[in-house]
């Protein structure tokens, strides 16, 4: 009925994200001699940073965006050439389960067991989704969700938008929306204008970047931009047709609009890091209630400080790159990609001297972090009727009268969807401070088929013997 | 976009229906330009769409050629696709 197992892929270096610090670690392993296994979710290399930079790279030979130019030309060449070719890309691959030190489950377009010595771990950021009335209405998406979409040929053309949120990426979709013909009719910025002044204040030290916001102000100068402003709920019928917003002086207003993108920073993809952070832990029972808070504080433990700028795990041979470092953009990513795969091959000066260009990106990742952090109201603006977990469809109401993640999830079914808690647990962690269970392996959707035929792997056997699909599906 | 014109069309089946398209766009982008606004109706029956973009939400779940939990916002039409919106 199935076949017996899957195809096994071999590689030196498993390089597990194909954006900016994922691309730059396989190029600069591969340069070293290692033979490289890039992969994404997505079919094509690039990151959500750089979506749609690899089309315009194979249709029309050179990527729009100046930063993508200077690196996926260079991919492109290494994955065409005909002999020693040292990288293989697979895109639309997730990994989703980790069977021993060296292998890992990819599922996808076609399931695979990938066999590595050594992985690097660049599985980049997702947005940040805070409930409010209406944001379960079709037409309310992410703000870089929405620009991504953009890039991948949804068509804004002529459409009404609000962009809201926060964080320096609101601009940059206000531009871009507007760039495809959209009509933006307000961008709600939840920071004041005195942390607006102290981020902008530090972007000297970045040049690229002061040019960067210079021209996307100069860009979206004819587009309302309200600071200390916020949306506080989005209405309609079957999709949204309006919202209303509020700011810090208490003046408030209705716009309508026919899309809210709407994203409040973002938030590293951290599920990898759980699943690579205990050797044994797939080996180990996993009935008991504190094995949680294990997990948790294991992560925690590979996981470094936000700005230490550190690419190595408590794990030998478990590199972290990119925005799982701290969110940073895709400069800083760049640099910890090259990092993280010197030190793969253990360049040790390479190494020292990117780590000085790392640290000077401290200053730029906690000024992110402290400027743009969230108000109370914003992170309070659902009522008790709102839903919270979106795939199960429970309501803030239900969720809050428990103690904490875990037993709301029991009792409730939150964060047990889909998603598998990605969206939710970042909303709980706002809403009540709660931190969310962590994803068990499989960490996707994944069908039995896939788990069935990698089933000689003795964790996934306890999985599919369980019937389990989902990891949080208990 | 660039891009998106210079790339083939193609025909893809959503819920039954014939639709034009081409191999560079999301089958949420051709979804979308078919009218199709929702992707699923949640457990009270209200309607869902895309949320993230990024293969993160999974709202924008479909089933593509018979196999189920298809990421809209993540795969590229091809010709003869059959999308089902809502299973």
């Amino acid at each position: 009925m199935f076949d017996p197992a899957l195809p096994t892929l071999h590689c030196d270096l498993l390089v597990i994200g194909a954006g900016p610090a994922g691309v730059a670690a396989a190029l600069t392993a591969a340069a070293a001699g290692q033979r490289v296994l890039l992969v994404d979710q997505q079919q094509d290399p690039g990151g959500q940073i750089w979506r749609g930079q690899w089309r315009e790279l194979v249709q029309s030979g050179r990527c729009s965006d100046a930063l993508a130019q200077r690196w996926l030309p260079a991919l492109r060449a290494a994955l065409q050439a005909n002999a020693g070719r040292r990288i293989v890309f697979r895109g639309a691959c997730r990994v989703v389960h980790r069977s021993d030190n060296h292998t890992v489950v990819a599922d996808g377009e076609q399931a695979a067991i990938i066999a590595y010595q050594q992985v690097i771990l660049a599985a980049g950021a997702r947005e940040v989704l805070l409930p409010f009335p209406g944001w379960t209405l079709p037409g309310v998406t992410g703000a870089g969700g929405l620009q991504v979409m953009v890039k991948d040929g949804v068509s804004v053309h002529g459409q009404r938008i609000v962009v809201a949120g926060t964080g320096p990426l609101l601009l940059a979709v206000a531009a871009s929306l507007q760039a495809t013909g959209a009509h933006v009719v307000g961008i709600f910025e939840q920071a004041s204008n005195a942390s607006l002044l102290a981020f902008t204040s530090q972007l000297w030290r970045y040049p690229a970047l002061c040019w960067q916001a210079l021209g996307l102000r100069w860009q979206t100068r004819h587009i309302p931009w309200h600071t200390a402003s916020w949306i506080t709920s989005a209405e309609g019928g079957e999709t949204v047709t309006g919202v209303h917003w509020r700011n810090a002086q208490g003046k408030h207003g209705q716009l309508d609009c026919s899309r809210l993108a709407c994203g409040y920073g973002l938030t590293e993809n951290s599920e990898l890091l759980a699943l690579f952070a205990d050797s044994n832990s797939v080996n180990k029972k996993r009935s008991t209630a504190t094995e949680t808070s294990v997990r948790a504080a294991t992560a925690d433990a590979i996981r470094p400080g936000i700005t230490t700028a550190d690419v190595a795990t408590a794990q030998p041979g478990v590199w972290i790159a990119g925005e799982l470092l701290g969110i940073g953009g895709a400069r800083r990513a760049i640099i910890s990609g090259q990092r993280a795969a010197a030190e793969t091959v253990g360049a040790a000066a390479q190494g020292r001297q990117l780590q000085g260009q790392l640290q000077r990106w401290n200053r730029y990742v906690s000024a992110l972090a402290q400027q743009f952090a969230l108000r109370d109201k914003v992170r309070h603006l659902a009522i008790d009727n709102t839903v919270l977990c979106r795939c199960e469809a429970v309501t803030v109401g239900a969720a809050r009268a428990h103690a904490d993640f875990r037993s709301a999830k029991l009792a409730t079914r939150l964060g047990m969807g889909a998603c598998q808690g990605r969206i939710c647990g970042s909303a709980c962690q706002q809403l009540f401070g709660w931190r969310a269970d962590h994803t068990r392996a499989p960490l996707a959707p994944t069908p039995i088929r896939t788990l069935m035929q990698s089933a000689g792997i003795e964790a996934v056997a306890v999985s599919s013997s369980t019937k389990r699909v989902s990891g949080d599906s208990e | 976009m660039s891009g998106f014109s210079q790339s083939s069309a193609i025909e893809m089946q959503i819920n039954g229906r014939a639709v034009a398209a081409c191999e560079s766009e999301s089958v949420l982008a051709a979804l979308q330009r078919a009218g199709c606004d929702f992707t699923r109706r949640d457990q009270q029956g209200a309607p869902r769409a895309a949320v993230c973009g990024m293969g993160v939400c999974q709202e924008c779940a479909v089933s593509i050629d018979g196999e189920p939990g298809q990421l809209a916002c993540l795969r590229r039409c091809r010709n003869n696709m059959q999308v089902v919106t809502d299973v």
